[in-house]
């Protein structure tokens, strides 16, 4: 039996934040939906967090980084994902460029006024939409044949949103970033993609 | 900018378990949630439905909503 190839995997540096489970599930769904893995830093404890990000970010092949949301708390602002966006860029220098980093933003040459050191990276704008997500996410990556679609990948999207609060509930987790109920939307995301391939071979 | 090119098929959703590590029976069970109908949410109240004893009123029927004096 022929080998399957290695999938690769996308580390996806994102805030977990309850007001950005929409395009959450937009990065999970579409990525999944591309053929790629999503590896994220959920469960991950404060204590050798640094390492685990590190661990991550060296196995994956691509980082996709969202700076649309920095969050502060009392006015102090949380610095973690350009820090982390910082490492995947380190890795890709000196992997040769093996490591390909991506920038999410959501509105237009804020990432070149807030982060001017990455302005040859040319930042993907999603308006805060699932469909800027995806939209952004296949500018990136294609597939041979450019088989999967935006408004597939919306439809699965959608399909899967339907049944979050099902997946949560079986998963016996309240919000959407625990480990637990990051696997099963992995897994959703693929069950939606293979009634794709279906649909398509049935047309 | 160049696209990145994705040569691998999909993987199936039983592969995708297999490289997380999650159960065959997770699997089936994701399955029938995803394949089950979805239930509709219903608002409050039907429409035509009575608001109080007796009354039922159309949106027509709601007086219009006093202007703001500015």
């Amino acid at each position: 039996m022929a080998r399957r190839k290695r999938v690769q995997t996308v580390f996806l540096n994102i805030p977990y934040d309850n007001g950005f489970e929409d395009l959450y599930l937009a990065y999970i769904v579409g990525l999944m939906q591309l053929g790629l893995h999503v590896s994220v830093a959920l469960a991950v404890p404060n204590q050798g967090r640094l390492e685990t990000i590190i661990s991550l970010i060296e196995k994956s092949d691509y980082s996709v980084h969202d700076l649309s949301n920095i969050r502060t708390t009392k006015g102090i602002p949380h610095f973690n994902m350009p820090v982390e966006l910082g490492l995947a860029l380190y890795r890709s220098h000196y992997s040769k460029e093996k490591h390909g980093v991506f920038v999410f933003e959501r509105k237009r040459y804020r990432a070149q006024r807030s982060t001017s050191d990455i302005n040859g990276l040319d930042p993907q704008i999603h308006n805060g939409t699932a469909k800027g997500v995806m939209a952004g996410l296949r500018n990136i990556f294609r597939q041979p044949g450019d088989a999967t679609t935006v408004p597939e990948m919306l439809a699965s999207y959608r399909a899967v949103q339907k049944r979050l609060p099902e997946i949560r509930k079986n998963a016996g987790g309240r919000s959407l970033f625990e480990a637990s109920v990051f696997k099963d939307l992995t897994v959703v995301a693929l069950i939606e993609a293979q009634k794709l391939v279906d649909r398509r071979t049935l047309a | 900018m160049e696209q990145i090119v994705i040569s691998n098929p999909v993987p199936t959703p039983e592969e995708m378990a297999e490289i997380i590590g999650m159960s065959p029976e997770r699997v089936v069970a994701l399955r029938r949630i995803m394949d089950q109908p979805v239930k509709r949410q219903q608002s409050g109240r039907k429409r035509g439905t009575p608001i109080a004893s007796g009354l039922t009123m159309r949106s027509s029927q709601r007086p219009a909503k006093a202007k703001r004096k500015r």
